[in-house]
C-alpha cells in the first residue's frame, strides 16, 4: 500500500513511475487505482525474483523500464 | 533393530514431554500463532490472519502434506510452490472490501522523454540501508527487534535511507517486520535492484540514474507517506532533474 502512496504522490507532483507488486498483492494495484505497474508472479518479499537470478530480475526490470514508454493512462499495468 | 527403533522413538517422545504434558492447543491458537505469535513466521503469516479461515487453514496443512510427499517422490517441487503461491494469494486477499485508501482516479505524469534521455532513481519499500548508516532510532535494531515493533512501526512515519548507487552488497542490511527477509538478505537486488538498474543502463537502456538510491520500510502510518513524506521525497527527486522512479514493493 506504502507504494502505491507514493506512486500516486510522485505522478501528481509531476514524476513518473513504474511501481512492482508481486501477484499477491494485485489488489491493491485497482483498488488504489496506481499507474504503470509490473506484477510478478514470484512469492511476497522476492517481488524482483528469486537471489541471485540474474536472467529473470533483468527482464523483470526491464519490463518495467519499457512501461515508462508503452504504457498508456488506460493501459498500464502488465504481468509477467 | 525394529525394537531398538520402538525403543528410541518413545525415548523421543518422552524428551519431548508428549507423554505428560497437558498439550490442548486449539486449531485457532495454532493458526494465529503464525501470525505475530509464538509461532511467528512471516513467510507464511498470512496463514494466521483473517482472510484465512480455520476450516482453509487445516486443509491447506493436509494438502501440504500430501504435496510434500508427491514432490519428494517426483524430486521436484512445482507443486509445492504451486500450493504455497496460491495459497498466499487467497491470504493477502482481503474478504471484505475496505473502502478507506479505495480511489477512483489514476495520477498520471506523461513520460515525454526519450529513456536514453532519462534519468532514473529507485526506491524500495522493502527496509534496506548501509550497515554503516543505519536511518531508524534506536541504532542497531534487530530484524527481530523490528517484528516486536510492528504496531509502532505502523503508527511511525517512514524514514528513507539514502544508499549511495556504487555500494557494495557486503554494505547492505534489510530489516523489516513485515516480510520474510532471508531472500533480500542473500541478495538485495530481490526487492531493490540496484544491480539490475545499472546493468541496464550499462547496456545503454536509459540515461542515466542518481547518486543515491532509496529504501524505507513499508510497514508506516499510510497518513504520513501521504501528507508530509512522499510529498517531500518527490521534491527531493525532482531538485535532482528525475525523470522518473522505480518503486518497488515487499
Amino acid at each position: 500500500m506504502s507504494v502505491g502512496h507514493v506512486a500516486r504522490i510522485f505522478e501528481s507532483m509531476g514524476i513518473s513511475t513504474v511501481c512492482f507488486f508481486v501477484k499477491a498483492f494485485m489488489h491493491l494495484v485497482d483498488k488504489m487505482k496506481i499507474p504503470r505497474t509490473i506484477v510478478t508472479n514470484n512469492f511476497v518479499g522476492r517481488t524482483i525474483g528469486k537471489p541471485y537470478d540474474l536472467p529473470n530480475q533483468t527482464n523483470v526490470v526491464r519490463q518495467g523500464i519499457e512501461l515508462l514508454n508503452g504504457a498508456t493512462i488506460n493501459n498500464s499495468l502488465k504481468i509477467i | 533393530m525394529i525394537i531398538n527403533d520402538i525403543t528410541s522413538i518413545m525415548s523421543i517422545m518422552k524428551n519431548a514431554n508428549f507423554e505428560d504434558q497437558e498439550f490442548n492447543e486449539t486449531v485457532t491458537e495454532l493458526k494465529n500463532s503464525f501470525f505475530y505469535g509464538s509461532r511467528n513466521n512471516l513467510f507464511f503469516k498470512y496463514l494466521g490472519g483473517k482472510n484465512i479461515s480455520e476450516n482453509e487453514f487445516t486443509v491447506f496443512l493436509e494438502k501440504l502434506l500430501n504435496v510434500i510427499v508427491d514432490d519428494i517422490d517426483k524430486d521436484e517441487f512445482s507443486e509445492l510452490k504451486e500450493l504455497i503461491f496460491n495459497s498466499q494469494i487467497k491470504g493477502y486477499l482481503p474478504k471484505t472490501n475496505n473502502d478507506q485508501y479505495t480511489y477512483k482516479d489514476t495520477p498520471w505524469t506523461e513520460f515525454g522523454k526519450s529513456l536514453k534521455e532519462s534519468k532514473l532513481s529507485l526506491i524500495s519499500a522493502g527496509g534496506v540501508f548501509c550497515t554503516d548508516n543505519d536511518p531508524i532510532e534506536p541504532k542497531g535494531m534487530t530484524q527481530d527487534d523490528a517484528i516486536k515493533k510492528i504496531s509502532e512501526f505502523l503508527k511511525s512515519p517512514p524514514t528513507l535511507a539514502e544508499i549511495p548507487n556504487n555500494i557494495s552488497t557486503e554494505r547492505l542490511s534489510i530489516r523489516h517486520p513485515g516480510y520474510d527477509i532471508r531472500a533480500a538478505q542473500q541478495d538485495p537486488n530481490v526487492v531493490f535492484p540496484y544491480e539490475i538498474l545499472k546493468n541496464l543502463h550499462k547496456e545503454n537502456v536509459f540515461g542515466s540514474y542518481t547518486d543515491n538510491f532509496y529504501s524505507f520500510v513499508g510497514a508506516s502510518q499510510q497518513s504520513a507517506i501521504i501528507k508530509t513524506h512522499a510529498p517531500k521525497w518527490a521534491e527531493m527527486l525532482k531538485s535532482h532533474n528525475v525523470d522518473a522512479v522505480l518503486l518497488v514493493a515487499a
